[in-house]
């Protein structure tokens, strides 16, 4: 299916509308609107083709990362580092990152009511909250669907690490290709060295000629149906040269080392390789800043890997000319406390929190949003993680408003019903 | 080898391990025991105490009756609808079935010859009570108390006692421990976390997620309520408000968690002690996490409403008196501890939707679609398919005094359990009780399944955790911290790391035996060389049940569905492309279809005089029946055209290769 594209004299009229609306009836107005209203506002100069979506797990603390308060009690013993942008901090561990602030878009006015780790994650991933009765798409399975496949041979979309959410009521071809271990991506995936190629061959037709009679007789049943195309797909992967996009041994130990030798730098590292050959979107989901228990310690810590990967991630696209085309997304599926509790511990704050973009599609240095002057809710135009997904769908060039009907009859929308923030958009 | 003797001694050990336990739980009981059950809650729920340990055994004439009972209401359902049913399975197809749905896995060659043979009356119905008394069984329903429970195994040091509540749990589904008994416990349980006191588990586990949260979970597993949603707001689908769901919420407001100073003191002594190993140091100060916990209950501690508490400002942040949503009203009794007194109403059977849920939940588990679906959803829009069969479920359930053993052999000694297989797509709202659907294993199922071709006919003396209970978990550990290996459990096993030996059941790394699922730099070298000669030096494979979890992602299990154990879940089926990738690809399935001492997939084919006999010993391995012509001819022509092609590579692999990837392995009808 083609991606909808509006046409710049709809865009103006629209842009035109929501800022009308902005102005002069006051924010309440706007978070008031009909959800289809506000997603027609999405604009159209999209810029990326492809998404690097970086899923800090547990809940990262957004008064010691993205959106610091120096000097009020709550910061604690955080320290801050001045950015690329006059007037804008982050946490101190954030420095390299800092360097890179002309490419990047803060939001600092994400808000939510989910406040358990399951729920708000799962929402932040598909833009619905979890129904115990179906499985949303996460907005990656819709990317993967409705936007065409830009390499017929790799999966559109990868998630290393645990995959929060995956096709939800979609096919499973929309589901994502996960991979443990960015090291050993392909371990269990392609034949063992050892074995010879023709004998690979002589077996797979051994397999098909063997499972014939059971297909007629099964090949009905849904689930059947299902493998019998997984495996033409595993088996067309299985050839595909394309493959060694995979393998992090291909990179040289500079630049292995450059971006950390961890599990997320090198995640950013096999994220890069995977995007080059366009593949649509790659989740790396890493860390555990559920940091109920000693924050700034372990924030400090993993901030720190952060800063690494994904500055060494944001310098490397930028040298490869790659990061016009790139959308790369941080966020967290909640923020933590102002207050510090007993165990110097901060717990879960859905309340506020921030997510970082950069590259294609995002306007530089910017900032939307603000929180208020202790992390504690957002002051000025709030956006829920609804409207984070909206936005990434709109800077891919889709519609937000793209409508799908669940097998059971219920309408879901790409951009889980949210407003794409136009502000931080190119 | 003489291995009677320390069986001797382990089976003496274990009784003396469950009686410790039961005085536990006796001491525990007290308080609901004892305490008079108010007026507006006329169930008195009598203390089994030990007497239910009679159960395990599992009466026979209970189970016929069960299954009649089953039988009586689906035929009403099917008349009141005029539907005729499928007739029976094929024996085979039967075996099968059953097995994997009571013992977690396929048949061995053994069992398929046995069943065969036995020509007496009632073979399905035997069969059924003998797995529900067997190891397997354990195994395969630890696995949905596991994904229920969320009980994590592969992350000592997160201060959850995990080990001595996986054990805990284990032994109430081998003795058959009440259901309401074994949920009494879950949720009142009280006293030191010590290994005898693995039921602590259930609160230890949420220990970071807080009362809401721990009430949330309980009201998921053991009432199939959705009622989490109330958490943060009034639930827009279900009858709850946000005051409500605190009112339930505060039975649990005094549970209080502290940490004993004397066993503080004495772990602080021994970590000071001289000629510790950094693996013995590190391995108390796990224990100084995990062991010296004590659940308590403050008594009168109260639950707040939340300070922005939105449907009234009146009642922000001001204190909620515990109430229940629905079921008997509970009267307090302020001398009594309210988890106590909430545990004693949940598992009342007056309230419905506990004895409908476990009824609903192991339905499913048998059958492959509930009666209301999806299982962890009871709210009163979500109607049963077949009302009278549902009722029949929960008055056996509640006429067995919840045992479960009784309950999961009647469903399976049923007529509508062991009816033929219908080739079509079998949703929820289609389905009418008149077949059964072909189910894909579950990833536990299929991983089991891989294990019971691997190891043959010892896949039985394997099953039921055996090693993880015959030996105390101190024991297990002090072998480990001296460094010995032990015996039975070492193993050979992939990981995305690499090759690694691994101890299923060993909670520390050790000397040349690590721990699935840790960090790759802690991997050992590959052992095995290049070529069809991989060798592998382990004895066993380790059961689902045994590794320790969550999974890491992106590897067997988790690649083919098991319960994340962080959210509560009994895993899914779905199919993915990765999958099929494994299935072909994956070192486990490497390691299946490459001959070696330990693999007696291939030991058993040693005898076997030609191809035809290979070939049937592999399907009645893989497949549970005998191959067709069609099928020993096809296997035959490929053999031919292998040697005359210059015959490289090695023709039994290639079959057992092509049939782990046939369809027909991973689906049951």
């Amino acid at each position: 299916m083609t991606p909808i594209r509006r046409t710049e004299d709809e865009l103006t009229r629209r842009d035109f509308a929501r800022h009308l609306a902005r102005t002069a009836f006051g924010l309440a107005f706007v978070s008031a609107l009909p959800s289809f209203l506000r997603a027609q506002a999405a604009p159209s100069r999209a810029k990326a083709k492809r998404v690097i979506y970086l899923y800090m797990q547990g809940g990262m603390s957004h008064l010691d990362t993205l959106d610091p308060k120096p000097g009020r009690e709550v910061q604690g013993p955080t320290e801050t580092v001045k950015t690329a942008v006059p007037g804008v901090l982050l946490g101190a561990s954030l420095a390299r990152t800092a360097g890179q602030m002309k490419e990047i878009a803060l939001v600092r006015s994400l808000h939510s009511k989910e406040g358990a780790h399951e729920r708000a994650r799962y929402q932040l991933h598909t833009g619905y909250p979890p129904l115990s009765s179906l499985l949303h798409p996460a907005t990656a399975a819709w990317v993967a669907k409705f936007a065409p496949r830009l390499n017929a041979d790799l999966p559109p979309f990868v998630a290393v690490g645990d995959a929060v959410a995956g096709a939800g009521f979609f096919e499973n071809t929309f589901a994502p290709f996960r991979v443990g271990d960015p090291e050993q991506a392909l371990a269990n995936v392609v034949p063992p060295k050892y074995i010879p190629h023709e004998i690979v061959e002589r077996r797979i037709k051994l397999m098909k000629a063997l499972n014939e009679p059971y297909l007629e007789r099964w090949g009905r049943v849904a689930g059947v149906k299902d493998y019998a195309s997984f495996y033409d797909q595993a088996l067309a992967l299985m050839h595909a040269r394309d493959l060694e996009a995979f393998d992090l041994s291909k990179e040289s130990d500079a630049a292995r080392e450059g971006y950390g030798k961890n599990r997320f730098g090198q995640g950013c590292l096999l994220a890069r390789r995977l995007i080059e050959r366009d593949v649509r979107w790659v989740e790396v989901a890493w860390g555990n800043w559920d940091t109920h228990q000693d924050n700034f310690t372990s924030v400090e810590k993993q901030a720190a890997i952060l800063d690494q990967g994904l500055g060494a991630l944001l310098e490397d696209l930028k040298a490869r000319g790659l990061l016009g085309e790139t959308l790369v997304v941080l966020c967290s599926e909640f923020g933590r406390t102002p207050r510090i509790n007993e165990g110097k511990g901060r717990d879960h704050h859905p309340d506020c929190f921030s997510a970082l973009l950069a590259g294609g599609a995002v306007k530089g240095g910017s900032v939307w949003g603000e929180s208020d002057e202790d992390g504690r809710k957002p002051k000025r135009d709030p956006a829920t993680p609804m409207d984070l997904s909206a936005t990434i769908v709109a800077a891919l060039g889709l519609d937000p408003a793209k409508e799908v009907v669940s097998p059971a009859g219920r309408p879901f929308l790409m951009g889980g019903g949210g407003a794409p923030i136009a502000g931080i958009l190119a | 080898m003489n291995q009677a003797a320390p069986r001797r001694a382990l089976r003496f050990l274990i009784p003396s391990i469950l009686l410790l336990a039961a005085l536990q739980g006796a001491k525990e009981q007290k308080g609901i025991a004892r305490g008079k059950p108010g007026e507006a809650f006329p169930h008195q729920t009598e203390t089994l105490g030990d007497a239910w340990r009679s159960n395990a055994a599992v009466d026979a004439e209970a189970v016929r009756r069960g299954a009649a009972s089953i039988d009586a209401a689906v035929a009403a359902y099917w008349k009141r609808l005029g539907l005729v049913p499928a007739g029976a399975a094929p024996d085979e197809v039967y075996l099968r079935r059953v097995t994997l749905d009571l013992a977690g896995r396929i048949p061995t060659a053994g069992e398929y010859a046995a069943f065969l043979a036995d020509s007496g009356p009632d073979r399905r119905f035997r069969t059924a009570l003998a797995l529900v008394r067997s190891e397997g069984y354990v195994d395969h329903f630890y696995n949905l108390w596991a994904g229920l429970l969320r009980i994590p195994t592969a992350n000592p040091g997160n201060g959850i006692p995990n080990r001595s509540y996986e054990f805990w749990v284990k032994a109430a589904l081998r003795e058959n421990m009440p259901y309401d008994e074994f949920v009494r416990r879950l949720v009142a349980a009280d006293g030191k976390a010590s290994e005898e006191n693995g039921a602590a588990g259930f609160v230890l586990r949420d220990q970071m997620q807080g009362i809401l949260d721990h009430f949330s979970q309980t009201a998921t597993v053991f009432l199939s309520s959705q009622v989490g949603c109330a958490m943060c707001h009034n639930a827009k689908f279900e009858p709850w408000t946000q005051k409500q769901f605190y009112q339930m919420a505060a039975f649990f407001s005094e549970l209080n968690l502290t940490k004993d100073p004397a066993v503080m003191k004495l772990l602080r002594e021994e970590e000071k002690a001289p000629d510790k190993t950094p693996q013995m140091i590190a391995e108390i100060r796990r224990r100084q996490r995990e062991e010296p916990w004590i659940l308590s209950d403050v008594r009168g501690r109260e639950l707040k409403l939340p300070a922005n508490y939105v449907y009234d400002s009146n009642e922000a942040g001001k204190a909620v008196r515990p109430a229940t949503l629905f079921g008997p009203q509970v009267v307090l009794d302020p001398d009594q501890p309210r988890r106590a007194q909430f545990a004693q109403w949940l598992t009342s059977p007056e309230n419905p939707n506990f004895t409908r849920s476990i009824a609903n939940r192991l339905w499913k588990r048998l059958i492959g679609i509930g009666l209301i679906e999806p299982v962890d959803d009871l709210s009163p829009d979500n109607k049963a398919s077949a009302p009278e069969v549902l009722a029949a479920l929960t008055n056996l359930m509640v006429s067995s005094h919840y045992n479960l053993k009784v309950y999961t052999a009647a469903i399976a000694a049923s007529r509508v359990y062991g009816l033929a297989t219908a080739p079509e797509t079998v949703t929820w709202h289609k389905y009418r009780l008149v077949s059964h659907p072909l189910r894909r294993m579950s990833a536990e199922q299929l991983w089991d399944s891989m294990a019971a071709l691997f190891q043959g006919e010892k896949i039985r003396e394997r099953q039921g955790g055996r090693v993880a209970h015959q030996e105390a978990p101190g024991m297990l550990r002090d072998q480990a911290m001296q460094g010995k290996p032990i015996a039975g459990v070492a193993s050979a096993m992939e990981s995305p790391g690499g090759t690694m030996m691994i101890a299923a059941n060993s909670m520390t790394p050790m000397p040349g035996v690590m721990a699935a699922g840790m960090a790759p730099s802690m991997t050992m070298a590959p052992m095995a060389g290049a070529g069809g000669d991989k060798k592998y030096k382990g004895v066993v494979i380790p059961l689902a049940c045994e590794l320790p979890s969550p999974i890491r992602a992106g590897t067997f299990l988790d690649q083919f569905g098991v319960p994340s154990r962080e959210s509560v879940s009994e895993g899914n089926q779905d199919p993915s492309m990765i999958q099929a990738l494994f299935l072909m690809n994956a070192n486990e399935v490497q390691r299946l279809i490459t001959a070696s001492p330990q693999n007696q997939l291939f030991v058993e084919l040693k005898n076997a005089p030609d191809l035809r006999a290979v070939v049937r010993a592999f399907y009645v391995r893989f497949f549970t029946r005998e191959p067709t012509e069609g099928e020993v001819a096809a296997l035959g022509a490929y053999a031919q055209e292998m040697k005359a092609s210059g015959g490289k590579g090695v023709l039994n692999q290639d079959i057992a290769w092509a049939l782990l990837n046939q369809r027909e392995f991973l689906f049951y009808p």
